[in-house]
């Protein structure tokens, strides 16, 4: 089981959740604010010892009136990794947190062991937007984020009727989102061209049937970042962490592992 | 005890089967449904309305700011304030609008005002807003800095207006080197402010703590209003005074024909015009728009209070979301409803959805020869006087 905590990162009460035994493995969470402890979480422990911040803003992580874009989450996490001591880190990010990564590991390479990109946000192809997923109804969500919005998982997830504990945190998780991602929309025009920076080994997995940020983004991230392997999902959407939680969990906990690049 | 009239300007002409194709007339609803030979006499019509307010004997007019919305098709209030500017001579003109998030640098609020209000003689009221939440869609403006950036541009505006420049400002928002407000305004020490809200309580306390007037804005039920005029009064007391009356404005859809009938009869379908297809998409609520309490709040207050959740002839009259009725109907009904609510404004809106010119001057014409007469009397009006002696 995981344990929460509240560490000081440069002055901002942040959020933590940690389980597991073994190498440190940092996972930064969507806009979707997946900020308990839940089974992608609990099987990656297995293998390490996951720490799951939450953003700014995030859950009952404070400091969102110290964030203006995405570059202060960037000096953010810098702040976290030498908050925890970790000099070379292994990072998992999922669309706004693999944006978040990648931000992170253009300015500090070095800090950077290896890097995970889940259908992560962060950059632009015109021919191919990012879909609209602001003031979405949950059942229009539901169908841009899951292969199957129809599954129980699907309607699990997202709920018509939150309660109000959830609700007031999705709104939360919302604004830190419109924060960073009004506009440009969800992506830094910068972030393209300074992927080439990422030193460190880096595996991209896409859900092949992600129709919030599309799998060309996938191949882009693959082909901006030097020596990048992509790794495709079959019957998933933009959420592999839930919708093929076993698939996800085993590609990278074994690229994280593996002595090899 | 006021009386303004309050226009929208809406687009008149949206198909009998616009709901069934369209989600909402903001945002998204395409420009090829507005016609601009229509457009001519509409816009027409309307100014005509609002110069027959001061014939009328109005105390004011309001006009009003939105963009790419077939609900309102008044992308800039200011020019329809100069419009009217120079074919009145007596009534206020209260700007409700401008919407200061969405202009960089802000400057240009606070000139343009000082313009009319120059031009007027000092009959400008500065209403200033956030905007509505589908404008931060349609301006690709950050809706989580909505709050700050209306306060940073609201503390900028009213500098310009009672400092010397040139000065420069420093915000977190809006940094200028040299600020210099040519001209500045005749009122003083500035026009009178207006805030209107939907019930967003630090919007409410930050009125209360300015002194400045709260307009609770409109399609809510009457207990919306009466809670949330409750809760303004409340947070003057903490700022140590007692609200005057006149601090609060009602705005309330308002028909008045010869009978309870024939009102309800030449109201309603101009009603379900307004419901059903303009008034969808008012309530997008970008994220970081409003606080995540008052979020909560106004997401409560709207599931059941909301105009839009108005089904029958008999939810809208038990809401009181309009006020509908023979001259005497609607004379008893506005004197108790102002009672109730404490408002020394009532800011009508005698135009509705699509109802025509003829209605709506027949309405007027109505509300101000047997209505507006009997509540000045009955509610103690202090005739209409400028704030400010203005020599010319």
């Amino acid at each position: 089981m995981e344990e929460l905590q509240f560490i000081d990162v440069g002055g901002i009460k942040t959020q933590i959740r940690r389980g597991g035994k073994g190498e440190p493995l940092i996972y930064l969470h969507s806009g979707g604010g997946e900020t308990f402890w839940m089974p992608f979480h609990e099987a990656l422990a297995s293998r390490f010892e996951v720490i799951a911040p939450a953003h700014p803003g995030f859950d009952q992580s404070q400091g969102l009136d110290r964030i203006e874009d995405i570059e202060d989450v960037a000096f953010h996490y810098l702040d976290l990794l030498d908050a925890l001591g970790i000099e070379k880190a292994k990072i998992v990010g999922l669309s706004l947190g693999g944006w978040i990564a990648a931000e992170l590991a253009v300015r500090w390479p070095q800090r950077l062991e290896k890097l995970v990109l889940v259908d992560s946000a962060g950059i632009w192809l015109p021919e191919h937007p990012i879909a609209e997923l602001f003031g979405l109804e949950p059942a229009e969500w539901r169908e841009l984020v899951f292969y199957d919005p129809k599954s129980e998982l699907a309607e699990a997830l997202i709920m018509d009727n939150p309660p109000d504990e959830l609700f007031e945190l999705i709104l939360k998780g919302m604004e830190v989102l419109a924060r960073l991602g009004w506009n440009p929309y969800l992506h830094n025009p910068k972030l393209h061209a300074r992927l080439k920076r990422i030193k460190c080994p880096t595996l991209v997995v896409w859900g092949k049937h992600d129709k919030l940020i599309p799998l060309a983004y996938g191949e882009a991230f693959r082909d901006a970042i030097p020596e990048a392997k992509l790794c495709v999902i079959e019957e998933c959407g933009h959420l592999p962490i839930f919708e093929k939680t076993e698939v996800f969990v085993e590609q990278v906990a074994n690229f994280l592992s593996s002595n090899s690049v | 005890m006021k009386f303004f009239f309050f226009h929208l300007m809406p687009w008149p002409y949206l198909p009998e089967d616009f709901e069934q194709h369209h989600k909402t007339a903001w945002i998204w609803c395409p420009n090829n449904l507005y016609d601009p030979q229509e457009g001519h006499n509409v816009y027409n019509n309307y100014l005509d309305q609002l110069e027959y307010a001061e014939k009328l004997d109005f105390d004011g007019v309001c006009v009003n700011e939105h963009h790419q919305t077939a609900y309102g098709h008044m992308p800039s209030p200011n020019i329809i304030a100069a419009a009217i500017a120079r074919r009145t001579s007596k009534i206020k003109i209260a700007v409700v609008g401008n919407a200061l998030p969405l202009y960089n640098p802000p400057q240009r609020v606070a000139e343009e005002i000082a313009m009319l209000d120059v031009i007027t003689g000092g009959r400008i009221i500065s209403g200033q807003v956030v905007g509505g939440g589908p404008e931060y869609y349609s301006f690709g403006i950050n809706p989580s800095f909505a709050r700050e950036r209306f306060s940073e541009a609201h503390e900028l505006i009213i500098k310009m207006w009672t400092e010397d420049g040139p000065f420069s400002f420093y915000g977190k928002h809006y940094k200028v080197k040299y600020v210099n407000c040519w001209p500045k305004p005749i009122q003083k020490p500035h026009p009178p402010i207006w805030i209107p809200g939907a019930g967003s309580l630090e919007t409410m306390d930050w009125v209360a703590q300015k002194r400045y007037a709260y307009m609770g804005i409109p399609y809510f039920h009457i207990d919306v209003f009466r809670k949330n005029f409750d809760y303004f009064r409340q947070a003057t007391e903490k700022c140590g005074y007692t609200a005057d009356p006149e601090q609060l404005g009602w705005l309330v859809p308002i028909y008045v024909s010869e009978t309870d009938q024939q009102a309800r009869e030449e109201f309603e379908p101009h009603f379900w015009y307004f419901t059903k297809k303009l008034l969808k998409g008012l309530t997008i609520t970008p994220p970081g728009y409003t606080s995540v309490r008052s979020m909560m709040k106004i997401w409560k207050d709207s599931q059941k209070k909301f105009m839009g959740a108005v089904e029958t002839w008999d939810d809208l009259m038990e809401g009181s979301y309009a006020i509908v009725g023979s001259p005497e109907t609607v004379r008893e009904k506005l004197k108790e409803r102002i009672r109730e609510l404490g408002c020394g404004n009532v800011l009508g809106l005698f135009q509705f959805g699509n109802m025509s010119h003829e209605l709506t001057t027949k309405n007027m014409e109505l509300f101000a020869k047997e209505v507006m007469p009997h509540l000045r009397q009955e509610l103690g009006s202090k005739k209409l006087t400028l704030e400010t002696e203005v020599k010319i």
